[in-house]
């Protein structure tokens, strides 16, 4: 009995180590809190952007200011 | 943000604006080297950075910097350029809203009566990492679209409690093949239909309450290529309304492994199997949440 006791406790690392690597429903939240974006990580959808160059040439051209352009090779609202 | 209110701020695909011609590409390529190419020289050069012109399509500066301030100093620079444009000169004297009807985009398929999942990936904890390097807290985001009839193909013929049935074959592959990449750090190409060596997406009826039916999903992957793989499972809750015939929530978890690099993605010296998440959920109508899927082309929508 003492011996089956030690045997487990040995294991016990191992089964955490095993759980930390499995999608379960006792780790599915903190596996989905890890991934998502923080509201830090999400501020910049606070700024006015419109989603394509064109839509700023037309709001600017409207509104009489300048257009900014953040570009970059994929869509940086999207996979960049 | 002070300074970015006296701006009409926009993002944009910066290859397409570079190499299209289409009437807004050939706008940008009028002036975008005015300031001098951005990244090198050489007709391989990515134009990407930050750019102020007028509407009209005269020059206002450029820059490609994270640092904040360098950026500041470009925009002030640019809206002292702006102020002594006279505004005849400053705008456009055909309207650009005509213009924007001749333009090509794939947003312009944006799926308004089906679904889109925003895909959330990020590396998973693990040792030996440094917490001060951006690649430690890297993460990425795409979406996937699905077509409204793709979206009833989804569901079986009757939802009754305990009802189970797995998603279509051919949509759950598309879903991984071109999502379910490694973009932490960098976009990537998706995988060739052959890489997929497993996919599936079961469902089954747990709760039903009025017009809301509650489905758990569960799932696997498998798929690899050219020295690149990615394999997990997947865990995840959907409500569907019967009532409205739309997926209320749609959220997927997967939890599982990356190996190798591709050319942009930033694995060159992390190409061991190593531990990877994603989060797959309905996008918001927000206008930054209508976005292509990166690799749209892959869907063969006409």
């Amino acid at each position: 009995m003492k011996r089956t006791a030690i045997a487990l406790l040995l294991l016990l690392p191992l089964a955490a180590i095993s759980s930390a690597n499995e999608l379960t429903d006792a780790s599915y939240e903190r596996v989905r809190k890890h991934v998502l974006p923080s509201a830090e990580e999400e501020a910049w959808r606070k700024n006015a952007w419109r989603t394509t160059f064109w839509q700023g040439v037309i709001d600017a051209n409207k509104e009489d200011k300048p257009v900014m352009l953040f570009a970059m090779n994929g869509h940086p609202f999207g996979c960049t | 943000m002070k300074l970015l209110e006296s701006f009409v701020p926009c993002a944009d695909e910066v290859w397409r604006l570079h190499n299209l011609r289409e009437p807004d590409c050939l706008h940008f390529q009028k002036w975008c080297d005015e300031g001098g190419t951005l990244n090198g020289d050489g007709r391989t050069a990515t134009r990407q950075g930050t750019y102020c012109c007028t509407p009209s399509g005269q020059f206002l500066g450029s820059a490609n910097h994270r640092d904040p301030r360098r950026i500041a100093a470009m925009l002030k620079e640019a809206l002292r350029k702006w102020k002594e444009i006279k505004k005849e000169d400053r705008l456009l004297k055909e309207d650009p809203v005509k213009t924007w009807e001749q333009i090509d985009r794939s947003e312009k398929k944006y799926p308004a009566d089906g679904m889109v999942l925003r895909v959330n990936s990020r590396d998973m904890p693990r040792t030996g990492l440094d917490p001060n390097d951006w690649r430690t807290h890297a993460w990425n985001f795409d979406y996937a679209w699905f077509k409204k009839d793709e979206v009833a193909r989804m569901l079986p013929k009757t939802l009754g409690k305990k009802t189970e049935w797995r998603l279509p074959d051919d949509l759950v592959r598309r879903l991984v093949r071109i999502h379910l990449v490694d973009n932490v750090r960098g976009q990537t190409g998706g995988y060739r239909p052959e890489a997929v060596e497993d996919a599936e997406i079961n469902c089954e009826v747990t709760r039903i309450k009025k017009n809301i039916v509650t489905i758990k999903l569960t799932g696997k992957v498998k798929q690899q290529q050219d020295g690149r793989g990615v394999e997990g499972t997947m865990l995840g809750e959907a409500l569907y309304n019967t009532k409205d015939e739309k997926f209320d929530k749609f959220e997927i978890v997967v939890l599982g492994t990356r190996w190798g690099a591709t050319q942009y993605n930033r694995r060159e010296d992390d190409r061991e199997r190593s531990p990877i998440g994603y989060v797959l959920h309905l996008a918001s109508d927000h206008p930054t949440e209508k976005i292509a899927p990166a690799e749209f082309g892959s869907y063969g929508w006409r």
